[in-house]
């Protein structure tokens, strides 16, 4: 079966969830961000206590419909943006609602009902937090960094990454390591 | 030089039409509002061949006279204007009609941005995805 987990971002998240249901002693199939495949259903006894082991390290374990969605739906979003290598080619919509195999505006429109933020909101949100680490870096330039991110030119990048964080990026990359977010708390 | 992204923007809600256009200068100033109060002010506009045409359409759904719907059929239809993405926002209740227009040629579909924030992610988003 199936469990949904709050808040799991990094591969750093997943190496905590797997240690604690080995501690469990529960076994999985599969191990993704926000969800993982166990083998069997566990007792209610054993939910209990993953439940409780999640907790201390501030994940959550899901039940509402909705609710998981809107995380299986930030989970691909993040994958999408952080961990993996490139941008998809496919605008963002198709490759959202074919990972999760509903339309998008069904996705979007539960997205905005529990977050009270878009879907898009979320996704500039991210892209942001990645140019940050991305100048923080200092291997490439905001050039570069605008083309990596699929933005058509440095001005867009340069105006949204004001609106998001107030500043401009290259005032940014000056200030240098201060305002890294953690991307639980984005 | 690449020209200018013109958007139109057709709904019958001044306030609303107003924060598009705000909105839209903050995402990249250069970019070029055009407005209509209702789907047929929208037809006109972009049938007039003295006008270049706009880049993306946003197009609300419920209007009085002249509904989003039947403005959608009417730009689909015409083959000098099929090829213009629209986007189509709208409140949430109409949103199992979804379908419906994604059939008709809407490029996007997204429940009624509820506030400036919204629409300037909604706009950056369309024009830097490219949702066509």
């Amino acid at each position: 079966m199936k469990i949904f987990i709050k808040n799991m971002v990094s591969n750093r998240c997943k190496l905590i969830v797997k240690s604690e249901l080995d501690k469990l002693g529960i076994e999985y199939n599969m191990l993704a961000l926000g969800e993982v495949d166990l083998v069997e259903k566990p007792s209610a006894i054993k939910h209990e206590e993953l439940k409780m082991a999640l907790q201390k390290w501030d994940f959550e374990l899901m039940d509402d419909r909705k609710t998981i969605l809107t995380e299986r739906i930030k989970s691909v979003i993040i994958e999408m943006i952080h961990l993996s290598n490139e941008l998809p080619k496919t605008n963002y919509s198709d490759y959202i609602s074919k990972k999760l195999l509903h339309d998008y505006t069904y996705l979007s429109n539960i997205f905005s009902e529990v977050e009270s933020i878009t879907i898009e909101h979320f996704i500039i949100a991210h892209k942001i937090e990645k140019a940050k680490e991305l100048l923080l870096y200092d291997e490439y330039n905001i050039t570069e960094i605008a083309d990596m991110l699929n933005y058509s030119n440095v001005a867009h990048l340069s105006n949204q990454f004001k609106k998001v964080t107030g500043f401009a990026p290259t005032f940014f990359k000056a200030m240098k390591n201060k305002n890294r977010t953690s991307l639980e708390d984005i | 030089m690449k020209e200018n992204i013109k958007l139109l923007i057709v709904d019958d809600d001044e306030d609303d039409r107003q924060l598009f256009i705000e909105s839209a200068k903050e995402v990249d100033e250069t970019i070029i509002c055009v407005t209509a109060n209702d789907g047929q002010e929208a037809l006109e506009l972009l049938k007039n061949k003295k006008n270049t045409l706009p880049d993306y359409i946003f197009l609300d759904l419920r209007m009085p006279r002249f509904s989003g719907r039947k403005t959608i059929e009417e730009i689909k239809r015409d083959a000098d204007l099929q090829h213009i993405p629209v986007i189509i926002y709208t409140t949430s209740r109409e949103m199992e009609d979804s379908d419906d227009l994604k059939k008709m040629g809407a490029a996007h579909f997204v429940s009624k941005p509820v506030n400036p924030d919204e629409i300037y992610y909604l706009i950056s988003a369309v024009i830097e995805e490219k949702w066509n």
